[in-house]
């Protein structure tokens, strides 16, 4: 492994807290029918969610996908939970326009389990796959994900 | 490291785990009516047929028999290996299983070795089978996670659990081999301290963070301390075998268990999801008895009679059960939304239609149910001190509590079947 400050795997897990801080903070608003609050805590969370996202499918798989010459295994499974997971995310801002508690707190729950498993698969087997096999190039990687826009811009 | 693991299919089929599920209760209430036929003497005597036959209802049918469908379900995500032909084999473990802990129950609770033989030829190779495919798939899984590590040790003494229980067992029913009465307490610690306690760790490294949204466990807490108490219990072993004294061993056990409960205790509290809900009052309701069962047991070594009844309800109801019934909530109603998310192509109205986690148990239902769960806990608890006044009430709620959680269940398999068929 690389001698780097701060791993690959320790930007995108700080990602992860990040946005369960948001998470946390937008289904407490909405539990206490605080909708104002609740919207622009969902927007952060949501926001945080798809940034996360676009700095694994554009910066951090596809080079992973170089390195390894591995197209079709973690990553498209990767790829296919976002897919799911933005599914949720759309329900939840029609729930959350509709001031439906209910509704938002079922789906921001089941979002969160399947973020948390999600998020352990990649923290657990993925990112440390990462860290080992791009090695060379975490400096650059990390930097280009600082570059981008990110969940605390 | 295995590449391919991430490539796994993300949850076995739901059945693999939900047939043990949705059964476990049942043998947990006829525990329950066992007890109400019995009458409280049940409460101050281990050796009674029935207080045998109500421990090993509570112990294999609903503890071991949840805790074998978790491992269907959680091995896969734990540890990043699957069990052989999951689909096939949970279903004939399942029925080997459910048979053996029926007839060995029925045997025990009537005293008659000929149905305590019929249940150890189901019982035997049904656990036989899932202890192999376990083990062989926790071999082949090669991690080093923490949970992976834990879930191998709980294995290892489910495996000691069980090869000195059938040794037990055949020696009760068969008056050819000699009953070795003094292994039973060796048995009865790698049955509760190794196979339950260092599962119910080994996944709590994971479930309590995700569920609750907590900080993780220390990393050298989750590195070394199944570890530990797998050293300790083998060490424990020995001493109960040679006859030695305990105290020291009992100690470092005692202190390992309160750690464990502190610790967790302190990230639920911290944690960062700040909308209670079921779930966090039973993890808290489990972990505080786990803590009043270490002070009940050390009270009952130096100062008091015979509370061991005390000490395996306050473990079993007020630890596990509270426990295993908070995670069925999340768990539950998560395989049924995943597997109806799985089918979404064959749903007409595409997600929208399928019932998000609430709308599978509401958060309502599933604290009506804590609410019974706890008072039933507290009325039995009393019932050990003024036994005539609360303990059919105690009785009959825990029956209640449990009753309650089944239907949740059924209504949660009906609710995946309705949906499903709505055809595209």
């Amino acid at each position: 492994m690389g001698v780097t400050m701060i791993s690959i795997s320790d930007v995108m897990t700080a990602d992860h807290k990040l946005c369960d801080d948001f998470y946390a903070s937008a289904e407490l608003y909405v539990s206490k029918n605080d909708w104002d609050q609740a919207n622009s805590a969902t927007k952060e969370f949501i926001n945080c969610m798809l940034f996360h996202f676009q700095h694994e499918e554009e910066v951090l798989f596809p080079e992973f996908e170089e390195v390894s010459g591995m197209r079709h295994g973690p990553t498209e499974m990767m790829r296919h939970e976002h897919e799911q997971m933005k599914s949720l995310i759309t329900e939840l801002e029609k729930a959350l326009q509709s001031k439906n508690q209910d509704r938002y707190l079922g789906l921001s729950e089941t979002l969160l389990i399947y973020m948390q498993q999600h998020n352990m698969k990649e923290e657990q087997i993925l990112y440390p796959m990462i860290d080992r096999d791009c090695a060379e190039n975490s400096e650059q990687l990390t930097k280009a994900i600082r570059d981008k826009s990110s969940c605390t811009a | 490291m295995n590449y391919t693991q991430l490539s796994l299919q993300q949850s076995p089929d739901l059945w693999a785990p939900l047939r043990f599920f949705i059964s476990a209760p049942i043998f947990a209430i006829s525990a329950i009516i066992l007890v109400l036929i019995a009458g409280p003497e049940v409460l101050h005597n281990r050796w009674l047929p029935e207080t045998l036959a109500v421990t090993h209802l509570l112990s294999l049918g609903f503890i071991s028999m949840m805790m074998m469908g978790a491992t269907f379900q959680l091995l896969p995500v734990l540890a990043g290996c699957d069990i052989y032909k999951s689909k096939i084999s949970s279903k004939i473990i399942f029925l080997f299983v459910v048979t053996g802990i029926g007839l060995f129950t029925i045997g025990l609770a009537i005293s008659e070795n000929a149905v305590i033989k019929i249940g150890l030829f189901f019982l035997v190779p049904g656990l036989l089978g899932f202890l192999i495919l376990t083990t062989y798939a926790l071999f082949k899984a090669k991690s080093e996670l923490a949970s992976a590590t834990g879930m191998r040790l709980a294995i290892n003494s489910f495996w000691i659990a069980f090869l000195l229980g059938a040794l037990l067992a055949i020696g009760t029913a068969w008056d050819s081999f000699p009953l070795l009465r003094q292994l039973t307490a060796i048995h009865v610690v790698w049955a509760a301290l190794g196979w339950v306690t260092i599962m119910i760790v080994a996944i709590s490294y994971q479930v309590i963070p995700m569920f609750q949204v907590t900080k993780e466990y220390p990393d050298k807490f989750k590195k070394y301390y199944s570890i530990i108490v797998f050293v300790c219990l083998l060490v424990l072993s020995a001493l109960i075998y040679l006859e030695y004294s305990l105290q020291f061993i009992f100690a470092i056990i005692s202190l390992s268990i309160l750690a464990f409960s502190f610790v967790s205790i302190n990230l639920i509290l911290k944690r960062k999801k700040r909308l209670v809900d079921a779930g966090t009052y039973f993890w808290l309701t489990g972990l505080g008895s786990l803590i009043l069962c270490v002070l009940i047991f050390n009270f009952d070594r130096y100062y008091a009679g015979d509370l061991s009844v005390l000490t395996g309800y306050v473990f079993f109801y007020g630890f596990v059960i509270s426990v295993i019934n908070g995670m069925l909530f999340k768990i539950v109603p998560f395989l049924v939304w995943l597997n109806l998310n799985k089918e979404r192509s064959r749903i007409t109205a595409g997600l929208s239609s399928i019932p998000t986690m609430n709308e599978v148990i509401s958060r309502k239902k599933m604290l009506y149910q804590y609410y019974i769960h706890l008072s039933a806990f507290l009325l039995t608890l009393t019932s050990f001190l003024v036994p005539t006044v609360f303990f059919h009430l105690g009785a009959v709620l825990w029956g209640l509590s449990l009753a309650v959680l089944n239907v949740y269940m059924y209504q949660s398999v009906r609710l995946y079947y309705s949906v499903l068929n709505r055809k595209a």
